[in-house]
């Protein structure tokens, strides 16, 4: 079983889909745990993960890796998709008036695959829809995504909706899609991601902090 | 000098009388003359209403640099390369456009490209993605060069000169828009060999049509569309394989037959500007986004290629007009000190524009 488990991470780490698929169904097959399956596609992912930190795999890589978490979940049995206790940690979508979606499908793909618990709201979201969120999960990290410039004005406003819920002390906001340093401060998030790894990174930095860290250029901004 | 001259010695890094202006404006300008942007996107002559009216307030613009004839609401919806919503059609009449991106295609259809040809592969995605029969088909890809006809004319009656004389998109670009992103970079991983056969052919399909398009509009300049699969997604290999060779062909091909590749660069393209170099020297223009960093691409292609840009949507809509008035000055000391530099938008000013930025844009240059 320490074999096949090695092998599947070492699959993983290759971005071999069929291999991993493979594996997965033959552990499943002699009984072994779904959920000590999913530890061992993580640990893969992990490595792909550090492969990305040292620049040898790139966005596609994790992206390639985010595909083959989706195809073992859709193999493994449904009460071993959710697991169990897993709270959203972050809520996400695109705010109202656009329906771009690809980067916050990839980011919130990539954070579950990390194991973070993510409420995807979709597309389209009003300000209303993200606070309700907010208060129903209790999630530190909200993320906003927009790829028109009508967005700035709509992630403004749910910024404002969050802030007028009394949230806005205890939530960082992470902006992603058409953003920049500019468009962060116009709309008055903390963080501005330029792509999915960048928001990845980012809401690990903010998860693994105690506490808020208020908005400065040097510690934050865009990643 | 004339502005199409103006225009063909930047391009050929010559000496210009002054900087050629060349936004790309298409929904602004119908927002800016008190139209919807649905009746903007629908009805054509209010469309040519509105970029007159512009360019009366603004003559010092000389370059028309428009993709309207590619996104005109009947046009998109029939014949466009990915599913559009539209405004007052699927979204409410003040809304931009934009693009549903789904798994459109699959890999039984690159077999069906490689076995029924490019034309045969299109139609069958169009009817499909856009429901449309051939008759429509036919129909949208007529208004389509009748609609780009006449705005060469219409922006000739002007004084400008016409930049595209035709469209492309490059074909890694196009499939991964109809395959989907994350389909697309599956198939790069799992069935190269598939993948760059069908690349093959879809750009041999795709040149053959903007070529015949140019020379039926005498305007010996297309539009060559790149964007997202730059070294920011994706490693030096993969870009070397699935990306560089397609761009390269499409650029060689182009000037094989005497048609000068305006080739519009969305996303970070910074990683890969180097390969640029491989081009033919002056010979090519080059589009820049503002998501590429405009300053490096002159420090390295100065005296190589032209390069067009690059003041940002996001400038254009929260920034102010101050900021706009330094960031047009840094570009034209920066690289219009040099030969080989047009002063645009980065891609089209935005439907949100706010007017007095676009006025100060084109101040720069007065």
């Amino acid at each position: 079983m320490a074999k096949t488990q090695t092998m599947l991470v070492t699959a993983v780490q290759k971005l071999d889909e069929e291999k991993v698929a493979r594996l997965v169904r033959m552990s499943l097959q002699r009984g072994v745990s779904p959920l000590d399956i999913i530890d061992g596609v993580r640990q893969g992912m992990e490595r792909v993960g550090a492969l990305y930190e040292q620049e040898r795999y790139y966005i596609a890589d994790l992206i390639m890796a985010s595909l083959i978490f989706q195809r073992v979940l859709a193999i493994m049995p449904i009460a071993a998709r959710c697991k169990p206790g897993l709270k959203p940690q972050v809520v996400m979508g695109t705010v109202a008036g656009d329906i771009h979606d690809i980067g916050k499908n990839l980011t919130a793909g990539l954070l579950m695959a990390k194991g973070v618990g993510v409420a995807d709201l979709g597309v389209d979201v009003s300000p209303q829809e993200f606070l309700n969120a907010l208060q129903e999960t209790g999630a530190k990290v909200l993320g906003l995504s927009g790829l028109l410039t009508s967005s700035y004005d709509v992630m403004r406003q749910t910024i404002k909706a969050v802030a007028g819920g009394g949230l806005r002390d205890s939530v960082q906001v992470v902006i992603g899609g058409l953003v920049n340093e500019n468009v962060l401060r116009y709309v008055g998030a903390d963080y501005c991601a330029a792509d999915c790894a960048g928001g990845i990174e980012v809401c690990r930095q903010i998860l693994n902090a105690a506490g808020k860290r208020p908005y400065t250029e040097k510690a934050a901004g865009v990643i | 000098m004339t502005p199409e001259e103006r225009l063909q010695t930047a391009i050929s890094l010559g000496k210009t009388d002054r900087i050629p202006c060349a936004p790309m404006i298409e929904s602004y300008a119908g927002r800016r003359a008190g139209f919807t942007n649905y009746e903007f996107m629908y009805d054509y002559r209010k469309a040519e209403t509105a970029f007159d009216r512009l360019h009366r307030e603004y003559p010092v613009w000389d370059v028309m640099r428009s993709v309207y004839f590619v996104f005109h609401g009947p046009v998109q919806k029939a014949v466009g390369f990915i599913k559009p919503m539209m405004p007052g059609v699927d979204l409410p009449a003040e809304s931009e456009y934009q693009m549903v991106e789904y798994e459109a295609v699959d890999r039984g259809d690159y077999h069906f490209l490689l076995d029924a040809g490019y034309r045969a592969f299109f139609r069958r995605y169009w009817k499909r993605v856009h429901q449309v029969s051939d008759r429509q088909i036919e129909k949208a890809e007529r208004l389509k060069l009748d609609i780009l006809k006449s705005e060469i004319k219409n922006a000739g009656a002007r004084g400008q000169a016409f930049l595209y004389g035709g469209f492309i998109v490059l074909a890694p670009m196009v499939l991964s828009l109809m395959r989907s992103l994350q389909e697309f970079i599956r198939d790069m991983y799992q069935v190269p060999s598939l993948l760059e056969r069908v690349l093959e052919e879809m750009t041999a399909g795709l040149l053959a049509a903007v070529i015949a398009c140019a020379r039926e509009t005498g305007i010996p300049r297309v539009f060559v569309g790149a964007a997202r699969l730059t070294g920011r997604l994706i490693s030096k290999s993969l870009f070397e394989r699935f990306v560089w060779p397609f761009l390269k062909e499409t650029v060689l091909q182009l000037l094989a037959a005497g048609i000068t590749p305006v080739i519009h660069l969305d996303s970070d393209w910074t990683k890969n500007l180097e390969y640029f170099l491989q081009l033919p020297a002056g010979r090519v223009a080059i589009e820049l986004d503002g998501a590429t960093d405009i300053f490096q691409a002159h420090r390295l292609l100065s005296g190589h290629a032209c390069i067009i840009g690059d003041v940002g949507a996001p400038l254009l809509t929260i920034g102010t007009p101050q900021q706009i008035r330094d960031y047009c000055q840094t570009l034209l000391r920066e690289l219009g000190r040099d030969r080989g530099f047009i002063l645009g938008s980065g891609c089209h000013i935005p439907l949100q524009a706010k007017h007095e930025n676009v006025d100060a844009f084109f101040q720069a240059l007065q």
